[in-house]
C-alpha cells in the first residue's frame, strides 16, 4: 500500500494501515476512496470531524500541522483509538480508599457517641465520683512523714518563715503576707528513676481561716521580687518520685493577720496517683533561724 | 508515549489519594484509641470534684462600696459557703462551683466579679482538696430592701444549666445597720 501522505510503500496488513515513515493512518482501499487521508490525534473531535467531512477532505491536528510532524510517534494515534481500561490496581486502590474514608467517618461518629456516653457515665453518676472522708493524719514539724511504706520515702517540714509582712512590699497582694515553708526529702538508694508511676506526694496546701491555698511558684518572683525570696528554690511534688535527697521551699500568701495555719500534704498512691490521705502539719511562724543559716 | 502516561496516571493519582486516606485513618485510629483509653483511665474517672453543702450558708454585709466600686440601689455582701468536696479531684471554686443566688426578681442579686491586675494575680488559688471541707467566699450585690435570697448549689454545669438537682437554702439578708 502507498501512503497517501508521504508516498512510502508499506505492507498494510503488517502495519495495520499506519505508515511506518510518517505515522499517517491510511484506511483500506475497499472502504475508503484512494484520496482520503486521515490523521488521528488525541483530540476526539478528530473522529467527529472525520465523519462529517467529505471524502476529499483532509483532517489534521490543529489544521495547519503537517501529518508528517507525527513521525516520531507513528503508533500513538492508533493506540488512542481504543479506550484503555483502568488497571486492576486502580480499582483495588479505589476500593481501599473508599473503605478507609468510611472507617474514618465511622470512627469519628463513634468517638462522638462514645465520648458522650463515657462522659455521662463518669460525670453524672454520683457513685462513680463519690469518695469517702479523706484520711487526715496529724504530723509535726521536724518529724519525717512517711509518704510510702515500701521504700520509706519521707518528707520533713523543718522550717517556716515570714518573707514579707502584709503591705510592706509594693506589688505583693494587698493585705497578704508571704511565707516560705522549707521541706526535705530523704535519700532512698533503692528507689529507681522509674520505680513509681506517680509521685507519693501530691499537692501541698496551706490551710488558713477555712480555706486551702495553693503555693506560689518562684516564677512569679523573677520579675523584680527576687530580693524578697532571696536564693530560695521552690520544690515540686514530682521530685519525690525519685530516690535522691531533695530540699526546697513552698511559698504561700496568707492573710496578714493569720495566726494559725496548717500545711496539708496530700499523699498519693504511687501506682494510680489517687489520693490516699493527708498529713496535717501545724506551722509555727518564726522558726526561721535554721533557714537563714542554710542560705 | 504521552497517552500511555495519561492512562497510568489515574492509578498514580488513586495511589496518592489512598496514601492520604491511609495516613488520615491511622491518625483517626490513634486519636480514637488515645482518647478512649484516657476516658477509661483512673484519672478521668476519679479526677472530678464534687461539691456538697456542708454547713450553714451566711451573708455578711460589706457596705455600699467595695473595692472602689458602687452601684446605686445595691449593697455588697459576702457569701460564705461551707462546701465539702466529695469528689476525687481538687475543687477550684472559680471553675467548679456552680452557685445560683436569686431574689424574687431577676435583678435582685448580681454576682460581683473581682478583677485583679497585680503581678501576683492568679499566682495562687483558694481551693478545696479532694475529700476535705472548706469555706468558699463570694461577693454579691443585693438590691436594697431585699430581705432574703435563695442559694442553690449544683454539682456540675449540666445541672446548673438545666436548673435541676440543686441543693437550695434560703438565707436572710442582714440589714446594713446590723452589720455596722
Amino acid at each position: 500500500m502507498k501512503c497517501l501522505s508521504c508516498g512510502k510503500q508499506f505492507d498494510y496488513e503488517k502495519y495495520y494501515g499506519i505508515c511506518p515513515k510518517c505515522g499517517t493512518y491510511n484506511k483500506p482501499a475497499t472502504t475508503q476512496t484512494s484520496e482520503e487521508q486521515v490523521t488521528f490525534d488525541s483530540h476526539q473531535t478528530a473522529d467527529a470531524n472525520m465523519q462529517t467531512q467529505t471524502t476529499q477532505e483532509q483532517t489534521t491536528y490543529g489544521g495547519a500541522q503537517s501529518p508528517c510532524q507525527e513521525e516520531q510517534q507513528p503508533y500513538e494515534g492508533y493506540g488512542n483509538h481504543v479506550r484503555k481500561k483502568p488497571s486492576t490496581a486502580f480499582f483495588v486502590l479505589l476500593v481501599l480508599s473508599v473503605i478507609g474514608i468510611v472507617l474514618i467517618v465511622m470512627l469519628s461518629i463513634g468517638y462522638g457517641f462514645l465520648e458522650r456516653y463515657m462522659a455521662n457515665f463518669d460525670y453524672w453518676q454520683e457513685d462513680s465520683v463519690e469518695v469517702t472522708e479523706a484520711d487526715v493524719t496529724d504530723g509535726e514539724m521536724n518529724v519525717p512523714l512517711v509518704l510510702e511504706d515500701r521504700f520509706g520515702r519521707t518528707v520533713t517540714i523543718d522550717a517556716v518563715e515570714v518573707l514579707a509582712q502584709a503591705d510592706t512590699v509594693e506589688g505583693l497582694p494587698e493585705g497578704q503576707m508571704l511565707i516560705a515553708v522549707h521541706c526535705q526529702g530523704n535519700d532512698v538508694a533503692e528507689l529507681g528513676y522509674d520505680t513509681f508511676e506517680e509521685s507519693p506526694l501530691g499537692d501541698v496546701y496551706l490551710y488558713c481561716d477555712g480555706t486551702y491555698r495553693t503555693s506560689v511558684s518562684s516564677y512569679y518572683f523573677d520579675d523584680g521580687y527576687m530580693d524578697v525570696i532571696g536564693n530560695r528554690q521552690d520544690i515540686g511534688s514530682y521530685e519525690f518520685m525519685y530516690g535522691s535527697a531533695v530540699s526546697g521551699y513552698w511559698f504561700y500568701f496568707v492573710p496578714g493577720d493569720a495566726t494559725e495555719m496548717q500545711l496539708m500534704l496530700q499523699v498519693n498512691d504511687t501506682d494510680t496517683g489517687e489520693q490516699n490521705g493527708y498529713y496535717c502539719v501545724p506551722l509555727a511562724l518564726g522558726a526561721s533561724d535554721d533557714v537563714q543559716g542554710m542560705q | 508515549m504521552g497517552r500511555r502516561r495519561k492512562g497510568g496516571s489515574a492509578t498514580v493519582i488513586m495511589a496518592i489519594i489512598f496514601v492520604f486516606v491511609l495516613l488520615f485513618l491511622i491518625g483517626t485510629i490513634g486519636v480514637f484509641c488515645e482518647n478512649i483509653s484516657h476516658m477509661t483511665s483512673a484519672d478521668y474517672k476519679y479526677g472530678t470534684p464534687y461539691p456538697r453543702l456542708n454547713g450553714e450558708v451566711s451573708l455578711t454585709y460589706l457596705g455600699n462600696m467595695y473595692e472602689s466600686n458602687a452601684q446605686r440601689g445595691y449593697s455588697y455582701y459576702q457569701l460564705d459557703l461551707p462546701v465539702k468536696n466529695t469528689g476525687n479531684g481538687q475543687l477550684e471554686p472559680e471553675y467548679d462551683l456552680y452557685v445560683e443566688v436569686e431574689g424574687t426578681e431577676y435583678d435582685d442579686v448580681q454576682e460581683y466579679y473581682q478583677v485583679r491586675e497585680d503581678d501576683f494575680a492568679y499566682s495562687y488559688m483558694e481551693v478545696i482538696p479532694s475529700g476535705l471541707s472548706g469555706i468558699v467566699h463570694q461577693v454579691y450585690l443585693v438590691r436594697d430592701g431585699v430581705e432574703q435570697v435563695t442559694v442553690t448549689l449544683y454539682k456540675d454545669f449540666e445541672d446548673y444549666y438545666d436548673e435541676v438537682n440543686g441543693e437550695t437554702l434560703t438565707v436572710a439578708v442582714p440589714a446594713a445597720d446590723s452589720a455596722e
